[in-house]
């Protein structure tokens, strides 16, 4: 098995309907527990890349491995448990399920994955040590989603994409609608956890003015041969 | 599968308003539909256990309905009687076992009178083979003896000692009433459910002896009090109708053909059951009407949830990405529709229970009070459990309709949702 925990070979994605292909990269890995910044317009097939990274969609064409599994050899409901086992995704905005407390939201993973579950020993002990590394206070576990700032969401759902120690954190432009103080601490709790888990990260934005916090950044258009379409 | 019952009970719970109003509608339309269904059946049963044991009913010649009516139910009245011969002629055949005699026609405050036998008491059997019995008191023996029915005594509060005057005919007016013989009340029997309750029970004697000075429905000129009718020879040369029992049942109907074409007197026999279930299935379109709209009342019920269903789609748009973005597999998108409305209809039925057993327990007296009508609070039957179940399923079905738009669009959306 190498060393890379995302490994692309000549993959290419289109649609069933359309002839043309919209993502088409020839060579591509991410070694593991590494902080990898991929900018792109929009357009430039982030949302696809992200889906096949995540196992929503399959490639075409080519291969899309992670953690040495070709996502494409797996059933649908096999690739959706191995998202729910060895990923941790945070979106944009709207993260946290509002009905649910913050407690809660931190542990809906577990609930779809064994795997997680037995990552922890202690639930509770993890949430709240969770919740501290990211600079929350303990005492907001039980406080409703919705009394929380939108910079308190975005740690939380931080906070849900580390638990169970995931080897690989998705994030899709979680700092657009943070300012600039908010963004910069985000980002350093963020990759703080990561390393404490051993996990890599894969950050995708239109924004290039934060990818100096990352070890590795890729313009999507340089890899993606189909750039402009 | 826990994980999704929980997170199918706290999202609904979040949106437990508009929920609610859901699950009231489907609670009072299965309530309804239970309630109908519950008080059509026992008024079929109640109507068909009006008599029981009794093989036949002999009466002058009309319809079989007509002669029903008036000799069980005691309404209406006899086109023509029978002779006293004719009777004789009946209660001698060694086919059969006992007959009771009825003779009808006088009333007490608007509650028919019956000139019976003691017989009456020992044979009369209504519902499953229940014999009368008597609440206070016991049956007559003197020739101005009166056994009232359980809703006459409570209707005028009647005790046992009470001195009562019949009227003639069916219509209490005042210058036809028999007040020169008035009657003692001697016994008040339990409340039976049927007729029996709403009638006034003499001897056949004494229905002679209070017509012994009447001639052609009109007091005649010749006064005879109470006490000189008694020594009058009062044998009746009528009756109004004639039930009877027989020795063997499989004889029914020999006896009821041999008693049809008696060639002295035209008579008529009907075999009770059958004419009840027949005047039970000429009223029952009423009962299939009205099971019907309980019916589309649910079905409108079952709709209304549906329409909240998919108009909560697009705002859960969101919360579907994020169960796909930790794991959740699209089937679990769809089972997390069919848990909700599961658990919202049962939680309806549920209710809907509460509210059946509730109303009936305060329709109950209220029905026996105004109609005489003792609707028993039971269980379900084996029928409206059945039918609940079904609704549960429905309500599965129907749930597969926004669930599987659900399951389609996260398919599509995957993790990012563009609204």
């Amino acid at each position: 098995m190498n060393e890379s925990l995302v490994q692309i070979n000549e993959m290419g994605f289109r649609w069933s309907k359309q002839q043309q292909e919209i993502l088409s990269i020839d060579e591509f890995s991410i070694d593991r527990k590494q902080h990898v910044f991929i900018q792109g317009n929009s357009g430039s097939g982030k949302t696809t890349l992200l889906n096949l990274l995540c196992g929503i969609n399959t490639c075409t064409r080519g291969s899309l491995s992670v953690l040495g599994n070709d996502l494409k050899t797996l059933s649908s409901q096999k690739r959706d448990l191995f998202r729910g086992n060895h990923l941790g995704v945070i979106f944009q905005q709207f993260n946290l399920l509002p009905f649910l407390s913050v407690k809660e939201n931190i542990q809906l993973p577990c609930g779809f994955s064994e795997k997680k579950r037995q990552n922890i020993d202690d639930m509770s002990e993890e949430v709240s040590r969770l919740l501290d590394a990211l600079d929350l206070s303990s005492s907001l576990a039980n406080t409703a989603i919705t009394e929380l700032s939108a910079g308190q969401q975005q740690r939380v759902a931080v906070c849900r994409a580390l638990i169970g120690s995931p080897e690989l954190i998705i994030a899709d432009e979680p700092t657009s609608a943070l300012d600039v103080k908010n963004r910069d601490r985000f980002l350093q709790l963020l990759f703080q956890e990561a390393n404490n888990h051993d996990s890599t990260v894969v950050f995708v934005s239109h924004d290039p003015s934060i990818a100096h916090h990352f070890s590795k950044m890729i313009e999507l258009s340089d890899i993606n041969s189909l750039n402009g379409i | 599968m826990k994980t999704l019952f929980l997170l199918a009970s706290k999202s609904a719970w979040a949106r437990r308003g508009s929920l609610f109003l859901a699950v009231l509608s489907i609670a009072i339309s299965v309530t309804l539909l239970l309630g109908v269904d519950m008080t059509r059946k026992q008024a079929k049963n109640s109507f068909l256990n009006t008599i029981s044991q009794t093989d036949l009913i002999v009466g002058a010649r009309s319809g079989p309905i007509n002669l029903l009516l008036y000799s069980v139910f005691r309404l209406g009245n006899a086109t023509n009687n029978i002779s006293y011969d004719a009777y004789q002629r009946i209660a001698t055949d060694s086919r059969v076992k006992w007959t009771i005699p009825l003779s009808l026609g006088d009333s007490h405050k608007g509650f028919r009178v019956l000139g019976t036998t003691q017989d009456y008491f020992k044979f009369y059997r209504y519902a499953d083979k229940q014999a009368l019995s008597f609440a206070v008191g016991g049956q007559f023996d003197d020739l101005y003896d009166a056994v009232i029915g359980a809703e006459v005594a409570k209707k005028l509060s009647y005790k046992v000692g009470q001195s009562i005057v019949l009227s003639h005919g069916t219509i209490s007016t005042d210058f036809a009433e028999h007040k020169d013989k008035p009657f003692r009340v001697v016994g008040i029997l339990e409340a039976t459910g049927t007729p029996v309750d709403r009638s006034v029970h003499v001897s056949l004697e004494a229905i002679e002896a209070i017509h012994i000075d009447w001639r052609s429905g009109a007091r005649s000129q010749l006064k005879i009090d109470a006490k000189q009718a008694r020594k009058f020879g009062l044998k009746p040369n009528n009756l109004t109708a004639v039930m009877v029992g027989l020795n063997k049942r499989t004889q029914t109907f020999v006896v009821q053909r041999n008693i049809n074409d008696d060639e002295q007197e035209a008579l008529l026999a009907i075999i009770p059951g059958t004419t009840l279930s027949q005047l039970w299935r000429t009223l029952g379109h009423f009962e299939t009407v009205l099971l019907a709209v309980s019916l589309l009342v649910l079905v409108a019920g079952l709709l209304g949830m549906l329409t909240m269903l998919l108009s909560t789609l697009n705002e859960r748009r969101r919360e579907m990405a994020v169960l796909r973005a930790v794991g959740a597999h699209a089937y679990q998108i769809l089972l997390l529709f069919i848990i909700e409305a599961f658990l919202m209809v049962l939680l309806g039925c549920l209710l809907a229970m509460g509210m059946l057993f509730s109303l009936l327990h305060i329709m109950q007296p209220i029905l026996l009070e105004m109609y005489g009508f003792n609707l028993l609070l039971k269980g379900l039957d084996s029928q409206q459990l059945l039918l609940l179940l079904s609704v549960l399923v429905i309500s599965v079905v129907f749930s597969l309709i926004p669930g599987f738009i659900a399951y389609k669009r996260s398919l599509q959306d995957g993790l990012t949702v563009r609204l």
